[in-house]
């Protein structure tokens, strides 16, 4: 799932050293991800696992690394206790 | 429940009322001449006005309501003490787990000192969450140069609220902020100021050159700041002030319409009401969800962030839509800079909204947005 997520997101950082280097635990905002790339984020999560996130999820913190992205989809999915693999 | 009685605050609208007062009797002289209005941000230093946002009694409900009150009287007033009091809500909330950052507040509060704002710089394209200048230096010593195109107050403020990257070799968007007192830095003016409105703001651009002790950059990433507080607020006490111009070009309208005392009245002045108190009902709402979310300590969402957003949009668009109602309604002597039916400065103060953080800017983050915000 983090492997899905991360391609997501590659699409939306404009630093190309991404691709090699970005990890689950890195701050995206950091790696200059933008207001509006982190909705093409959210978007493409979204549509890829088939969910939608409540309002308050849909936050800064959430969307700062693939594996607090992942713990989100996990919670939208029900699955809050499965490990982020 | 009004704005005021949310807060559950004591008011003192009395001394807001005395520095609008103060305010109105130089508003065309400072607007004439594109001067700071020493005589009423003098007057408000005195009744304590300047450091509201300090006083944690004081709700973001009552500090929109005091902005208000002043903009009817100067708009360049109401928009010097507001952003003041944005830096002050910023220094507050963020710097005071530093001892050496909150005696650097108490000096700049006892001194009256007004803190400017070096957010905007040459180069980022408008975005307020990306710097070139960085902050450089080892050991306890820092410094800075920074080359912004526009800082309101630059030339009388004491105390500067900079932002710039972490380090020389940060991301664009890993900022921080840091408070530099006048006598840390230099600051060069570019330019002239002559422009059609909000001219006692005095807003040109300046380079500045700052070196500071370390522990005076602040520790909380500005990132956080601009989320929880600067921008919050900002879009919350400026729509404070255009309601505040909308208002008065309101009622200057509906005293013109009586005045002529013929039967009826035009349906501008109904139109008006109608945006008026729109943007009335939009602020009061935008307050009462900052608070909610301040209050519960919980994530600022993108939900939010929309409602703020198009709250800043709204104020800013509206207000000129009001004010160009209300010349029409008042014909030649409102299209006159002054008299009792003048509404030409409030029109002229008006049009600087849209470009304070460009409106097409947050229309095009807020359509984004509204892509994966529901309605519910």
């Amino acid at each position: 799932m983090l492997e899905e997520i991360r391609k997501i997101v590659l699409a939306q950082l404009p630093d190309q050293r991404a691709a090699a280097e970005l990890d689950y635990d890195d701050d995206l905002w950091e790696w200059g991800i933008t207001s509006i790339g982190n909705v093409g984020v959210v978007i493409a999560v979204e549509d890829t696992f088939g969910i939608e996130f409540p309002d308050d999820v849909l936050n800064r913190q959430t969307f700062s690394s693939i594996r607090s992205i992942g713990r989100a989809v996990l919670a939208v999915q029900g699955k809050p206790d499965e490990v982020v693999a | 429940v009004s704005v005021q009685e949310r807060s559950g605050v004591r008011v003192d609208v009395s001394a807001a009322d005395k520095v609008a007062e103060m305010a109105a009797a130089w508003a065309d002289d400072v607007d004439r001449a594109a001067r700071f209005p020493a005589e009423a941000i003098g007057a408000a230093a005195d009744v304590g006005l300047l450091a509201c946002a300090r006083d944690p009694a004081v709700g973001v409900g009552q500090l929109a309501r005091i902005a208000t009150t002043l903009a009817r009287s100067c708009g360049s007033t109401a928009m010097i003490w507001a952003m003041h009091q944005l830096q002050l809500a910023c220094l507050v909330r963020h710097a005071s787990t530093s001892a050496q950052l909150s005696a650097l507040l108490s000096r700049i509060v006892a001194d009256r000192m007004l803190i400017a704002s070096v957010t905007s710089e040459s180069g980022v394209g408008g975005d307020i969450r990306r710097s070139n200048a960085a902050v450089a230096g080892a050991g306890p010593h820092r410094s800075l140069v920074k080359q912004a195109p526009t800082v309101s107050y630059g030339a009388q403020a004491g105390a500067f609220l900079i932002t710039a990257r972490r380090h020389p070799d940060a991301a664009p968007a890993d900022q921080v902020a840091v408070l530099v007192i006048r006598d840390q830095m230099t600051a060069t003016a570019s330019g002239t100021w002559d422009p059609m409105g909000m001219r006692g703001t005095c807003s040109p651009g300046f380079t500045i050159a700052a070196e500071f002790p370390a522990d005076q950059v602040l520790a909380v990433p500005f990132a956080d700041i601009a989320e929880q507080t600067m921008v919050p607020l900002a879009h919350i006490l400026w729509s404070a002030v255009w309601l505040g111009l909308a208002t008065e070009a309101f009622e200057r309208a509906r005293r013109s319409v009586r005045h002529r005392g013929s039967d009826g009245a035009p349906p501008q002045l109904a139109q008006a009401d109608v945006l008026l108190t729109g943007i009335e009902a939009q602020l009061v709402d935008a307050i009462a969800r900052y608070e909610r979310a301040s209050r519960d300590g919980a994530a600022f969402t993108t939900g939010l962030a929309v409602r703020l957003n198009a709250l800043k949009l709204a104020a800013s668009t509206t207000t000129i839509a009001i004010a160009g109602l209300a010349m029409e309604l008042c014909g030649m002597a409102g299209y006159q800079e002054r008299g009792e039916h003048s509404v030409a400065r409030i029109v002229r103060d008006a049009y600087a909204g849209p470009l304070m953080v460009a409106n097409h800017r947050l229309a095009e983050a807020n359509a984004a947005s509204l892509l994966v915000v529901k309605r519910g």
